[in-house]
C-alpha cells in the first residue's frame, strides 16, 4: 500500500536500480544524492507504514469493542438494563480502580477472558492425556479432576500437562498482554492447589489408616474424592483435619533427581512426595510431643492442616519448577502420545524441536546427568517416532553425541558444544547415514539396553551362545565375540576379576561403546576431535579408557584428518600401519576392534586373517622397501622439524629476556647468574637431542641398506644369468649411507658457560642446513638408486612370493609409464598401502572384473551402505571419501595398469614358466 | 438505579465484557504510543539502512501483536454471545 502512494520516480529509484545507475551513468555525486533521496523515501515509506498500521490497529479495535457492544446489548436486554451499554465506561474505570477485587470475581464466575483461555488448555491438557468427558462432567477440567481422584492419571502427569499448554498459550501472540498472563497463571496455580490438595488429603488418610477406624472417621469426615470441584483454596484449608500421626517416622529427604524418560520416574516423584509429607508431619509431631499435655490442648489443629497444604503447594511448585523435569515430561508425553494417535502431527514435531532448550535446561540445571537418561530417552524417541523426522534425528544426534562422549570419559564437553557438533556439516554427513540406520531398526536396539546397565559377563555369554540371537543381538554379537575370545587369553579370564591389569570401568566403557555402533565410536570422536582444543587429550584418555586407539578407528573409516592430527601432536600413538593392521578388521557389517592390554600390546583377534608373513616372502626389494620405511623418514622429520622448532622458540624466549634489560638483570639477581645459563643449556640440549635424533634415523637407514643390499645379493646368486651393472652398482656402493650421501651429522654442541645468542643462532642454522642438505641428497640418492636398481632387477624379471601386488604395482609404475620411481612416488605408493594395510588391501578396496578379467572399477568397502557392503568409487566425487579422490584414483590405476599388464607380460617372451607365474600379479 | 448496577456487575457476562473492555482499551493505548514512538524515531534519527528495517519489522510486530490479540477479544465476545443465549 505504501509502495503505491510513492512518487513513482523515487520509487524507480530505489533499491538495485540505484546501484545499476551508478555503475552505469551517475556520476559519484549524482550518485549520492539519489542516495540520499532515496534513503528519505526509506523513511517516508515507514511513515506510511505507521500511519497504516495505527489504521488497521484502530479497525481491529472498533471491531472487537463492536462485538464486545453487542454482547452487552444483548445481556442488556436480557437482564432488562437497557442502559447498561451507555454505563460501560463508568464500569470499566471501577473495574480499574480495584482491578484485582474484579478479577476474582470473574474468575469466580468462569467466563472472564483468562477462564475461557483455560478452557482451551484445559482441553488440550484432557486430549493429550486422553481423558474424555463424562457424561455428568461439565467441563475438561472436572473430567482432570476426577480422572485424578479416580487415579486415572496421576496429579504430577495432570499438573505437566497443564503446566505444558500453559506454557504455550503464554508464548501465544494473543495472550501478550501482562495482565492477562498473569490471570491465567493465577488461574492455573489455583487449579494446581485444587489437585495438591486432592493430594495431600490422600496423603492424611494413608497416614491416618493405622489410627482406630472411629478415630479415623470422625476425623475424615469428607473423603478426597468427595471435594466440591469448584471449591476454592480458601474453602479447601477449611476442611476438617486430619489427625496427626504421632509415631516417629523416618526423616525423608526430598532428593530423588528427575530421572527423565524412565517410567518410573513418576512414581519416584511420587514417593518424594510422600517421604516428605512424612518428614513434615515428623517435625510437627517432634515439636506437638515437645508440648506439655495443657499446650498441646491449646494447639491449633487447624495450623497441622494449613502446614499440610502449604507443604504440599511447595512441593508441587518444586516439582514444577524443575523446568527440566516438568518441560521434558510434558514434551514427551505430548509427543509420544500425540504421534501415536497423530502420526504427522507438525505441531508434536515443532515440540521437539524446541528440545534444544531442554538440553540447555540439562547443562543448568544438571537434574539430568545420567547417560543412560539419555540413552533411554533416545531409545524412546526411536520407538515412538514414525517418519523418521529430521528433527529427531537432529536430537537424536545430539542425544547420542552426549550419551557416548559422557560413556567415553570426556565429560569436559558440554551439550553445548554438543548441540554444535552435531550441526556441523561433518556431522550431519557422517551422522545422517547413521541416524538412518538407527531409525530403520538396523542398529541401536538391544544395545541400548546394554547401555541402561552395566553388562554382566553371564549375560554376554548368553548373548554369543544363543543360537538365534534377536534381531539386532547379531550386530553385537561379532563385537562380544572377539572380546571373549580376547579375554581368555587373559589368565583369569575375566575381565571383571581382574581390576588391577584389565580396568572394569574400562571394559564397560567399551561394552558400551561398541553397543552403540561401531560405526558411531568413530563418527562421535572424530567430531570431538574437530570441537576440542584437547583433541589429543580426549584421544589419549579415550584411548587409556577403551581399550582401542581412537585415532585409528577414525582412519578406519578413511578419516585423514587423524593422521594430519598425529603429525602435529606428540601425544598421540603415532601412526603404526602395521599396528593398524592388528587392530581393525572390516568385514561383513562388523568393525571389530581390538582391545589393548595394559602394557600396550594388542590381543589376537582369533579369526583374524592378516598374516603378514607373505609381505616378508616377496623378496629382497619389499624387504628393502620395508626397511627404508617411511614412516621412520616422516617420523624423522617431523621430530627434526619440531626441534628445531622448539630451539627456536627458546631462542626467541631467550633474546625477549635478554632484551627485557632490566627485569632480565632482577631475574639473574633473584635466580642467581645460572639463570641465563640454564636457557642457553636448554636451547643447546634441544639442538643436540635432535642431532641425536637424526643420528639414530640415520642408522636405521644404514642398517636397512645394508640389509636390502645383502638380500639383493642373495637374490641375484640365485639366478642363473643375473644382471652383472646390478652386481657392479651392487659392489660400488659403500653400506654406510652417510658416506654415500656424503651426509655430514653437525655434531653435537659444546656447552661452555653462557651462550651468546648469536652463537646459539648460528649453530641452529648449521642444524638446520644440515637437515635440509641431509633430506635433499637422501632424496637425490633413492631417487637415483630406484632408478638404477629397482628397475633393472624388475626386468630381469625379479619377484616371487603370494602377493606380488605390492611389488608389481612398483614394477609397473616404472614399466608402463616408462618412468622410474621417484622418492614421491614410492612414499605415495608406501604411504597407500600401509595405511589402508588391513589383513589385505582387497578387505577394503576390490577391483570389479568384466568377463575378460578386465578391471572397470574399483569397490571399497561401504559401512554405511545397506549395513557394509562393497560399492563402486567414484575418484570423481569427492564428498563420498573425505577428499581422498586421488588416493582410490591411484588404487583404480594401479588395477588397471595390472591388468594392462598381465596381458602385455603374456604376450612376452619368458624365460621359465614359473618364473613367468611368478612374475605375474594376481588380481584375485 | 442502585439495584440495576448491583445485578448488573454480578452478572458473569456483563463482569468478562467489562474486563474486555478495559484490557482492550489497554492493550490499544499501548500500541499506539508503541506506534508513536516508533514514528517519532524515524522522523527525529539519522537512521542507517538495518536501523530503518529493524523499525519496519516493528512496526510489523507491533501491528500484528495487536491484531492478535483484538480478534482473540472478539472470539471471546462471539462466545460470550453464544453462551448468553444458552
Amino acid at each position: 500500500m505504501a509502495e503505491q502512494q510513492l512518487p513513482s520516480k523515487l520509487y524507480e529509484l530505489s533499491g538495485q536500480e540505484v546501484s545499476e545507475k551508478t555503475a552505469e551513468s551517475l556520476a559519484r555525486e549524482e550518485y549520492l544524492e539519489e542516495l540520499k533521496r532515496t534513503t528519505r523515501v526509506s523513511k517516508r515509506e515507514l511513515s506510511i507504514e505507521v500511519e497504516s498500521a495505527d489504521k488497521e490497529t484502530s479497525k481491529e479495535f472498533l471491531l472487537a469493542k463492536q462485538s464486545l457492544d453487542k454482547v452487552l446489548q444483548l445481556r442488556a436486554q436480557q437482564l432488562k438494563e437497557l442502559t447498561l451499554p451507555e454505563r460501560v465506561d463508568s464500569l470499566v474505570a471501577e473495574y480499574r480502580k480495584s482491578p484485582e477485587e474484579w478479577q476474582k470475581k470473574i474468575e469466580k464466575s468462569g467466563m472472564g477472558l483468562a477462564s475461557w483461555a483455560m478452557r482451551g488448555i484445559y482441553s488440550q491438557a484432557a486430549e493429550n492425556l486422553g481423558i474424555t468427558k463424562a457424561s455428568g462432567e461439565k467441563s475438561n477440567k472436572e473430567a482432570l479432576l476426577a480422572a485424578v481422584k479416580s487415579g486415572q492419571i496421576s496429579v504430577e502427569d495432570a499438573l505437566a500437562a497443564l503446566d505444558l499448554h500453559l506454557e504455550e498459550t503464554l508464548q501465544d501472540e494473543r495472550f501478550d498482554n501482562d495482565v492477562l498472563k498473569s490471570m491465567l497463571t493465577s488461574h492455573l496455580d489455583t487449579f494446581h492447589l485444587k489437585l495438591t490438595s486432592g493430594q495431600a488429603q490422600e496423603e492424611i488418610r494413608s497416614v491416618a489408616a493405622p489410627l482406630p477406624p472411629q478415630e479415623a472417621g470422625e476425623t475424615l469426615s469428607m473423603p478426597a474424592d468427595d471435594l466440591p470441584l469448584d471449591e476454592t483454596p480458601e474453602q479447601e484449608q477449611e476442611m476438617p483435619l486430619a489427625p496427626v500421626e504421632r509415631t516417629a517416622i523416618p526423616r525423608g529427604e526430598y532428593q530423588t533427581p528427575i530421572e527423565l524418560g524412565k517410567p518410573e520416574t513418576l512414581a519416584a516423584l511420587k514417593g518424594s512426595l510422600e517421604r516428605a509429607f512424612s518428614a513434615e508431619e515428623t517435625r510437627y509431631a517432634e515439636q506437638y510431643n515437645a508440648l506439655s499435655p495443657e499446650d498441646q490442648k491449646d494447639v491449633d489443629q487447624e495450623a497441622l492442616y494449613r502446614l499440610h497444604l502449604q507443604y504440599a503447594q511447595r512441593l508441587a511448585d518444586n516439582f514444577l519448577n524443575q523446568s527440566v523435569g516438568k518441560r521434558y515430561q510434558s514434551l514427551f508425553d505430548k509427543y509420544i502420545k500425540k504421534n501415536i494417535l497423530e502420526p504427522d502431527d507438525q505441531e508434536a514435531l515443532e515440540n521437539i524441536a524446541s528440545f534444544h532448550s531442554v538440553l540447555e535446561a540439562i547443562d543448568t540445571t544438571k537434574a539430568m546427568t545420567s547417560p543412560e537418561d539419555f540413552g533411554q530417552f533416545a531409545l524412546e524417541l526411536k520407538n515412538n517416532t514414525p517418519g523418521n523426522p529430521p528433527e529427531l534425528q537432529q536430537i537424536t544426534a545430539e542425544l547420542l553425541t552426549l550419551l557416548a562422549w559422557q560413556r567415553g570419559g570426556c565429560s569436559v564437553i558440554s551439550s553445548e558444544q554438543a548441540v554444535k557438533a552435531s550441526t556441523t556439516t561433518f556431522m550431519k554427513r557422517e551422522f545422517n547415514p547413521f541416524l538412518a540406520k538407527i531409525h530403520s531398526n538396523e542398529l541401536f536396539g538391544p544395545k541400548v539396553a546394554v547401555l541402561q546397565q552395566p553388562i554382566k559377563w553371564e549375560q554376554l555369554e548368553n548373548t554369543i551362545s544363543d543360537p538365534t540371537p534377536p534381531g539386532d543381538i547379531q550386530y553385537l554379537t561379532p563385537y562380544v565375540s572377539s572380546l571373549l575370545d580376547s579375554v581368555d587369553l587373559l589368565p583369569n579370564g575375566d575381565p571383571t576379576k581382574r581390576e588391577s591389569s584389565y580396568d572394569r570401568k574400562a571394559f564397560d566403557y567399551r561394552i558400551a561403546l561398541a553397543s552403540i555402533s561401531p560405526e558411531l565410536l568413530p563418527t562421535v570422536v572424530a567430531s570431538a576431535h574437530r570441537n576440542s582444543s584437547d583433541t589429543f587429550a580426549i584421544n589419549t584418555d579415550l584411548s587409556e579408557r577403551l581399550g582401542i586407539d581412537v585415532a585409528y578407528t577414525t582412519r578406519a573409516i578413511g578419516y585423514r584428518e587423524s593422521r594430519e592430527w598425529s603429525g602435529k601432536h606428540n601425544r598421540t600413538p603415532y601412526y603404526k600401519p602395521f599396528d593398524l593392521a592388528y587392530q581393525i578388521k572390516y568385514g561383513g557389517n562388523s568393525l571389530v576392534l581390538k582391545p589393548r592390554l595394559e602394557n600396550n600390546a594388542y590381543l589376537d583377534v582369533p579369526d583374524y586373517n592378516g598374516d603378514l608373513s607373505p609381505l616378508r616372502n616377496e623378496g629382497p626389494v619389499v624387504e628393502y622397501a620395508e626397511s627404508i620405511n617411511t614412516e621412520r623418514i616422516k617420523a624423522f622429520r617431523h621430530t627434526a622439524e619440531e626441534q628445531i622448532s622448539k630451539a627456536s622458540a627458546a631462542l626467541i624466549q631467550l633474546e625477549q629476556e635478554q632484551d627485557k634489560g632490566t627485569t632480565s638483570y632482577a631475574e639473574q639477581r633473584e635466580h642467581g647468574p645460572a639463570f641465563a645459563t640454564n636457557r642457553s643449556a636448554n636451547v643447546i640440549s634441544l639442538i643436540n637431542e635432535s642431532t641425536d635424533r637424526m643420528e639414530r634415523i640415520f642408522e636405521e637407514v644404514r642398517d636397512a641398506t645394508i640389509k636390502a643390499q645383502e638380500a639383493l645379493r642373495k637374490y641375484l646368486a640365485t639366478q642363473k644369468n643375473p644382471p652383472k651393472e646390478i652386481s657392479a652398482l651392487l659392489d660400488s656402493y659403500n653400506n654406510d649411507p652417510r658416506e654415500l650421501l656424503n651426509y655430514q651429522v653437525p655434531g653435537r654442541f659444546s656447552f661452555s658457560g653462557r651462550q651468546e645468542k648469536e652463537d646459539l643462532e648460528q649453530k641452529l642454522e648449521q642444524l638446520r642446513r644440515a637437515y635440509n642438505q641431509q633430506m635433499r641428497q637422501f632424496k637425490n640418492w633413492f631417487d637415483n638408486y630406484q632408478k638404477s636398481k629397482i628397475e633393472d632387477v624388475n626386468k630381469a624379471g625379479f619377484s616371487s612370493g603370494d602377493s606380488p601386488d605390492w611389488v608389481a604395482l612398483r614394477t609397473l609404475l616404472g614399466k608402463q609409464r616408462g618412468e622410474t620411481l621417484t622418492f614421491e612416488d614410492f612414499t605415495q605408493l608406501t604411504r597407500l598401502d600401509r595405511n589402508n594395510w588391513c589383513p589385505d588391501v582387497s578387505s577394503i578396496y576390490r577391483p570389479e572384473t568384466n568377463k575378460n578379467g578386465d578391471v572397470t572399477q574399483l569397490l571399497k568397502f561401504n559401512p554405511y551402505s545397506n549395513g557394509g557392503e562393497f560399492t563402486p568409487v567414484n575418484p570423481k566425487d569427492k564428498t563420498r571419501d573425505h577428499g581422498n579422490s586421488s588416493h582410490e584414483q591411484k588404487i583404480i590405476d594401479h588395477y588397471r595398469r595390472l591388468s594392462t599388464a598381465k596381458e602385455a607380460l603374456e604376450g612376452l617372451p619368458q624365460p621359465e614358466e614359473d618364473q613367468r607365474r611368478a612374475y605375474l600379479p594376481s588380481l584375485s | 438505579m442502585a439495584k440495576q448496577t448491583t445485578k448488573a456487575t454480578d452478572d458473569p457476562i456483563v463482569l468478562a465484557v467489562i474486563e474486555d473492555q478495559a484490557l482492550l482499551k489497554d492493550e490499544y493505548s499501548k500500541t499506539q504510543k508503541k506506534l508513536k514512538a516508533l514514528h517519532q524515531k524515524i522522523i527525529h534519527n539519522d537512521l542507517g539502512d538495518t536501523e530503518l528495517e529493524e523499525v519496519k519489522q516493528e512496526i510489523q510486530k507491533v501491528k500484528n501483536r495487536f491484531k492478535a490479540f483484538s480478534q482473540m477479544i472478539t472470539q471471546h465476545a462471539q462466545w460470550l454471545e453464544k453462551e448468553a443465549k444458552k
